[in-house]
């Protein structure tokens, strides 16, 4: 890009952009002003500072507004710092803290250790948080190995791994309400400060870091050639990398140790260094560091006049969340990526074999029976007989799991031909999170709406986020990687918007709770009937749509030129797909994965045409939930584990193993 | 820090009466089960006090850590969240009765598959201590115990005078009631519509907190609030670990060791309470209050450094 620009072109957006920072500044400087004088008068701000009263306004301005000032101000430094450098390490102009998991990763080792080992937090939480952020980065890093760390594939990987760290964290949540606003609070980033402590170590960090940056200067401007040049020059290229990334991700650790998870300054920072005009590695990492500091002391700012005005303000993480998840959108159509669409499906299995089909009919015969027969009482383990009372209970739950998994693995298995897109599922595109979210609303808007007004609710979040996708989507002609990383945007932004919905403690929060972890436990029989026949239909329109499903999968333009009318076509999936998720995520929440995991096992069992495999993942789709729910109703008896719960703990995992495993 | 307790010859009287009055702890024997089983924490606390107890319970274990005063006895059975309460355990125990709220609304048609479901529904227009005295009304007309409702309620009513009158002119300061939050810069603030709030003012106490609340009366807030009123005492519920690491933490906190109600001594701890709780919670969690209000009158007993003042 920067080649192409002129030299008047690159004075023009480098006018405007210091414009930009001009206005942001000022911005920032009046709302400080205004901010810090609404709590102290200004005449007193100099002896506030050098000789304190034990006034209470004093003692606030003194240990509370300014340490937050210099916290905003050095954090949204050092998230800037660590998204320039991963952002030029990895040539990657979208790769930072958030979109690499490693906030979510650092943050989830946090809860973690706040909930079960206390005692490391002794020595600082520091360490915890480093151990999580390099942790996460490393499994996203290893993911995208295989795919030669192609800029798509690495931010796809990493907001996987943020999202997988995020549900565990939703888990966390669930089981410890004791903890819960602790978590809440970190999970969101405040920056509340208590004294000057926060900021001394902030400072301390970034000032290593900021030196490890100037040592490691020289070296990272030869990575600017590909890497036979770099190695032509003698430069240990592993190493710099290594090291680069490692200061990097330590310096987002100590962000997240000290005030939280902060989202997409990392992003944004860099962003706003490289519009002024950065070329050089150096001018981009004081830019973005500088940057980063102006954008989070200014979302700060933001955060605390909300405050101001309605008495309990919004943590500047999530803030930051909503405000720079659509930044997300807005940059993703300028990635280049120069990688091929991955193949989109794997030929060296063979087909259905006899036996093979017998193991797998035995299977799909006997978890559902299980499920019905054996269970847990007062007196331990026991086999029911058929006509025991009990099978009243158990039914219409197995049913309706089996119907929410089989519409799941039917969706997966339609969303994945049509975007040619062996990764696609509802859960990845954020048709699951738009369903929630619509269930959300309604319960917020009309508590006491039923089952069938939740229904309808979810169905229109469902369209309205797959319409959203397919729109953005149709920017880069729905290219299958910039797709995903649409609906994992969207799933972040809906995840954030979730997350304030949490924090304002709403009353009927258990029923927020129960949908995202999903559960089967309201299913009646007629309910259970109803998933069934909706499952049914749902083999009908696959029928319908197998010949259409078999064109996509050779991608559009083939497609077309076969004589598929492939707007049309798309839509009417799309709908489907659509209507499917929004039934079935009422029973399982928004991140089973089954849709995701049943069409890849149904390929792996050798069903490989369209309807063959979508008959076989939801088979598969519905098993796995039967399963899921079986070990909820019996794992910590009496107590039950939401089955959407426990898919999501084992389908997260295995989504980010598939990636791990899979060649470009 | 062990709390030097000095009360005077007055407050030494009033806390022995209640000590007598005391309608838990002093009762001998565990309540025989009744055939009934409960979905929510607040209609079991009730049961309890009317002396019976019930067969079965969702949370029941949770009630035992939060409630210890209730004494649950060990042969009640755990029907798992309340939310959720397991149906096929529910069927098993085979209970004459279910008693839930109006929250379990939308579980009613499984439960009543099992047993006859009374909802208790109490007016919760009055705040949460009304709501409580309510609850024991309605519960004491369900079970056939009217007359051991009223005369439970007498009896906390007696007890709550009592504790007042103890504590009258005695120019107390406000209260923050407090929870804290890990990591040392927020707490739990609670106010108006809250039990602990219904608490501060059947003693007589004035809380301190100014901020606008929800309708369930607690906020998450900075800990520069308390800042708001410098005369105001601070008591700080106890939830055992969790407070103490908390309380770790405030104490690297330059802010906190110089907000007037720490500096000058003036908080306390409190054994937590539920907020979820009923009249005998609302009693206990009094004269708990008003155990560390009375020899608060004494020189400050905490100070931030851990050292006497």
């Amino acid at each position: 890009m920067a080649g192409a620009e002129t030299m008047t072109g690159r004075r023009a957006s480098g006018g405007r952009a210091a414009l930009l920072v001009g206005l942001l500044l000022a911005a920032g400087i009046a709302f400080t002003f205004a901010g810090l004088a609404t709590r102290l008068p200004s005449a007193l701000w100099w002896e506030a500072l050098t000789a304190p009263r034990a006034e209470a306004a004093e003692l606030v301005f003194r240990f509370g507004l300014l340490p937050r000032l210099a916290v905003s101000l050095l954090a949204g430094a050092a998230l800037g710092l660590s998204g320039a450098l991963f952002a030029h390490v990895l040539r990657n102009p979208l790769a930072e803290p958030s979109t690499l998991g490693t906030s979510a990763g650092a943050g989830l080792a946090l809860a973690f250790a706040t909930l079960y080992a206390p005692f490391l937090l002794e020595a600082g939480a520091f360490w915890v948080t480093l151990a999580g952020a390099l942790a996460a980065t490393g499994l996203a890093l290893a993911i995208a190995w295989r795919q030669s760390l192609s800029p798509l594939a690495l931010i796809l990987a990493g907001l996987v791994v943020g999202m997988v760290c995020g549900s565990m964290g939703g888990v966390l949540v669930l089981f410890e309400h004791h903890h819960l606003s602790a978590l809440f609070l970190w999970q969101a980033g405040s920056l509340a400060q208590n004294g000057w402590q926060g900021a001394a170590a902030l400072a301390g960090t970034l000032a290593v870091a900021g030196l490890a940056c100037l040592l490691l200067l020289r070296p990272l401007a030869v990575l600017e050639l590909d890497d036979a040049g770099a190695r032509g020059l003698g430069a240990p290229v592993a190493a710099i990398r290594l090291g680069a990334l490692g200061v990097a991700a330590a310096l987002a650790a100590a962000v997240v140790a000290n005030v939280g998870v902060v989202a997409f300054i990392g992003l944004a920072g860099p962003a706003l260094a490289r519009l002024a005009g950065a070329r050089t590695p150096g001018t981009r990492l004081a830019g973005g560091a500088a940057a980063g500091a102006l954008l989070l002391w200014l979302a700060d700012q933001l955060a605390q006049l909300a405050e101001r005005l309605s008495g309990v303000g919004p943590p500047t993480g999530l803030l930051t969340a909503l405000l720079g998840a659509p930044l997300l959108l807005v940059l993703l159509p300028r990635l280049r990526d120069a990688l091929p669409a991955p193949a989109p499906a794997e030929t060296d299995r063979k087909g259905a074999s006899v036996p093979r089909m017998a193991v797998f009919a035995a299977v799909m015969l006997a978890v559902p029976t299980m499920s019905l027969l054996l269970g847990r009482g007062g007196d331990g383990w026991w086999l029911a007989l058929p006509g025991d009372p009990v099978l009243d209970w158990r039914w219409p739950r197995i049913v309706s799991a089996f119907g929410a998994g089989a519409m799941l693995g039917l969706a997966g298995t339609m969303i994945q031909r049509v975007s040619a897109n062996p990764m696609a599922s509802p859960e990845i595109l954020g048709i699951s999170s738009g369903a929630a979210a619509g269930a959300t609303l309604l319960v917020i808007l009309a508590p006491v709406a039923g089952r069938s007004g939740l229904l309808g609710a979810a169905f229109a979040g469902a369209v309205a986020t797959t319409g959203l996708v397919m729109a953005l989507g149709r920017r880069f002609d729905y290219a299958p990687q910039r797709l995903l990383l649409t609906g994992v945007a969207l799933t972040t932004i809906i995840g954030a918007a979730l997350g304030l919905v949490m924090l304002s403690g709403h009353p009927r929060l258990d029923l927020l709770l129960r949908m995202m972890a999903g559960s089967t436990y309201l299913a009646s029989p007629g309910e259970a009937g109803a998933s069934l026949v909706l499952a049914v239909t749902g083999v009908g329109a696959l029928v319908l749509s197998a010949r259409a499903l078999g064109l996509f999968g050779l991608g559009a333009p083939v497609a077309s030129s076969l004589g598929l009318p492939v707007r049309a076509g798309r839509l009417w999936i799309v709908a489907l797909v659509s209507a499917l998720t929004a039934a079935a995520t009422l029973v399982t929440g928004p991140l089973s994965f089954v849709g995701l995991v049943a069409p890849h096992a149904a390929r792996l069992q050798g069903f490989r045409r369209p309807l063959a495999q979508g008959v076989a993942a939801m088979a598969i789709g519905g098993t796995l939930m039967v399963l899921a729910d079986w070990i909820g109703r019996t794992l910590a008896f009496p107590w039950q584990m939401p089955a959407g719960l426990i898919v999501s703990l084992a389908g997260g995992p295995y989504f980010l193993w598939l990636m791990l495993r899979r060649r470009a | 820090m062990a709390p030097a307790f000095r009360p005077n010859r007055r407050t030494a009287l009033a806390l022995a009466g209640t000590a007598l009055l005391a309608p838990r702890g002093a009762r001998a024997a565990a309540p025989a089960l009744a055939p009934v089983a409960v979905m929510e924490l607040d209609i079991a606390e009730a049961m309890l006090a009317l002396g019976v107890a019930p067969l079965a319970m969702a949370e029941a274990s949770r009630f035992r850590a939060r409630f210890p005063g209730s004494r649950l006895p060990a042969a009640c059975a755990e029907l798992g969240a309340s939310w959720e309460p397991n149906l096929e355990r529910l069927q098993e125990l085979a209970p004459a009765r279910v008693l839930a709220s109006r929250d379990r609304e939308m579980l009613v048609p499984l439960l009543e598959r099992v047993a006859p479901v009374t909802l208790i529904e109490p007016d919760d227009t009055r705040g949460r201590a009304a709501r409580g005295a309510d609850l024991m009304r309605r519960l004491g007309d369900a079970l056939g115990r009217a007359g051991e409702a009223q005369a439970a309620l007498a009896a906390a009513e007696r007890q709550l005078a009592l504790l007042r009158g103890a504590l009258a002119g005695r120019d107390l300061p406000p209260v923050f009631l407090v929870a804290l939050v890990e990591g040392g810069t927020h707490l739990e603030i609670y106010g108006a519509g809250c039990l602990l709030d219904d608490a501060l003012r059947r003693l007589g106490l004035a809380n301190a907190c100014a901020l606008p609340m929800p309708s369930y009366g607690w906020v998450i807030a900075g800990i520069e609030h308390l800042a708001d009123r410098p005369e105001a005492a601070v008591l700080v519920l106890d939830f055992g670990a969790p407070t103490r690491r908390a309380l770790a933490q405030l104490h690297r906190s330059p802010l906190w060791r110089n907000l007037p109600p720490v500096a000058a001594g003036r908080l306390r701890l409190v054994e937590a309470a539920s907020v979820w709780g009923g009249v005998p919670t609302l009693v206990d969690i009094a004269g708990r209050i008003a155990g560390v209000m009375a020899p608060s009158l004494a020189p400050a007993l905490y100070s931030p450094t851990g050292t006497r003042s």
